[in-house]
């Protein structure tokens, strides 16, 4: 069931938050040792936020879509009074004196909040096999890495444990999981949603966005996520759309006159073939909707991607920079991406961001040809849990670097993008389509999205648990 | 390429020996893959970091 549905039926009393929250708390205790999705669950929060949602619902007082959907959040988002680890040691014992502003935010739209999902520790990496909380497990084969680093988020909607979760996306954190896990990841553009009180991991890459079951739900979340957080420095005044106008598309969405740009270059060289294949066949789709499909080329996109990652690893080194006399507590993997951010010239930092506005304004100028842009989110679906590489073609690759070299530039550029489900591997195993938009255009990315969702049935399967 | 190795001595950093050596390839490949980009902004491209000022109340 998606949160449109669920909120029809609460407003029709023929469900309650509180059988909402029941069977959601259920299944988490049915299917999280299997998947352990969730590093902490708040029954009694949950379900004394669900009897405050029936009876204002009961009142008449209604929230909005979100108002008594039971919802989780990526273990990164602080929660008042609720341990908030961020998947490390290093605050395994962290209990936070308050909210962050998603937190503030979904509560105020009377979502009811599970718990807190498990993660890649520090949100630094793909797999989202935590060394100190153990591994998350894909709902589609729990020998296979739900992707990361919001993996407990990914594999939690996937399995029905939640309707909505929070992911945090530095590098395709939220697009990654989503692809991997069959759901729909939004990482809005940069400054749409607001950083505050998410434990950092690199202050100018980081996004914040929903993991859903369907692109309508994203839409529905961004809508009491999105605006200006006068607290957060990189918060954007850009107006939030509302009313008619607002981010949830209409019951029938038209591609028609939409331009699509399907790039010739990088997107489709090394990836594996059942991807290409559905990636293409969406193309077609959207191409049989009425969209004008143009070949474009993109700018270096390998360039972004090393631009990206001298960021990356320069702030979060210098973030972490405190917990250096605790470096073993901190699993081998993150460990050795802290240390090669200490190695790093400032000058190369410096330079990396003078860069940044040149990419930005090459892409800003290939969208004035095109709406949107459709990628693969990742070159293959999800890897098995422990392989350190993933064969593509006749080369083996490393599978941290194989699954964000799709999404990784776009956190550079911090424009809107997506994952959707647009089919399967031969092993079975999910595919995510990515697409991209201009900044702050998440209206016409949602759209397009749902235009396709509505054609297609790959949202609707449900995971062999 | 730099010598890592120095470099970690000089900056102090109290790396063990074999994590070190595990670090030295990536490190080239970063910088290797980073060396043309090096010039690539304009002479007068502002970097993009965040610092506002409000007036004093």
């Amino acid at each position: 069931m998606t949160i449109l549905e669920a909120a029809a039926q609460l407003r029709a009393k023929t469900t309650t938050s509180r059988q909402l929250t029941e069977t959601c708390l259920a299944r988490i205790d049915l299917l999280n040792p299997r998947l352990n999705a969730f590093l902490t669950v708040t029954p009694d929060h949950a379900l004394a936020q669900a009897d405050q949602a029936d009876r204002e619902l009961a009142a008449g007082q209604s929230r909005g879509p979100l108002h008594g959907i039971p919802i989780a959040l990526k273990d990164v988002f602080e929660t008042k009074g609720i341990r908030t680890t961020a998947g490390s040691l290093l605050f395994k014992d962290h209990i936070p004196t308050a909210d962050s502003a998603v937190t503030e935010k979904l509560a105020a739209a009377g979502a009811v909040l599970l718990g807190k999902t498990n993660m890649h520790e520090l949100a630094y990496g793909v797999t989202s096999s935590n060394p100190h909380f153990g591994p998350v497990r894909n709902p589609w084969n729990t020998n296979c890495i739900p992707g990361g680093s919001s993996g407990g988020s990914g594999a939690a909607v996937a399995a029905d444990l939640c309707f909505m979760a929070m992911g945090s996306d530095t590098g395709g954190s939220i697009r990654i999981p989503a692809a991997f896990c069959n759901t729909v990841g939004l990482k809005p553009t940069y400054g749409r949603v607001s950083r505050r009180g998410v434990l950092p991991l690199d202050f100018s890459l980081d996004h914040m966005g929903p993991l859903t079951r369907s692109v309508r739900d994203a839409a529905l979340c961004l809508q009491a996520l999105a605006g200006l957080d006068p607290l957060d420095d990189t918060s954007s005044p850009e107006p939030v759309p509302e009313s008619d106008n607002d981010y949830l598309p209409p019951a029938h969405v038209s591609l028609a006159g939409i331009r699509i740009g399907v790039p010739e270059n990088y997107y489709f060289d090394q990836v594996d073939p059942a991807v290409q294949a559905s990636v293409r066949r969406m193309v077609q789709l959207a191409a049989g909707l009425g969209a004008k499909v143009e070949v474009i080329r993109v700018p270096d996109i390998p360039a972004l991607n090393s631009t990206a990652r001298i960021i990356l690893l320069s702030e979060a080194s210098a973030t972490m920079e405190r917990f250096q006399h605790r470096r073993l507590e901190i699993g081998p993997d993150v460990r050795s991406l802290l240390d090669q951010g200490r190695f790093l010239a400032a000058t190369d930092y410096v330079n990396a961001q003078r860069a940044r506005r040149v990419f930005r304004d090459q892409f800003l100028e290939l969208f004035r040809r095109v709406d949107v842009i459709f990628t693969p989110a990742t070159p293959t679906a999800a890897a098995p849990i422990g392989q350190a590489t993933v064969r593509i073609g006749d080369l083996d690759e490393d599978v941290r670097l194989a699954s964000t070299r799709f999404a990784r530039a776009i956190n550079l550029l911090g424009f809107p993008a997506l994952s959707m489900p647009c089919g399967f591997d031969a092993n079975h195993m999910p595919l995510g389509l990515q697409i991209i938009a201009a900044p702050f255009e998440e209206r016409q990315l949602l759209a397009v999205a749902a235009a396709l969702e509505d054609e297609t049935d790959f949202h609707l399967q449900s995971p062999p648990l | 390429m730099p010598n890592w190795k120095l470099l970690a001595q000089a900056r102090g950093f109290d790396l063990p020996a074999e994590d070190l050596e595990r670090l030295v390839p990536v490190l080239d490949s970063l910088d290797a893959a980073f060396a043309p980009l090096r010039e690539l902004a304009p002479h007068a491209s502002e970097p993009v970091t965040i610092y506002r000022l409000e007036r004093a109340k």
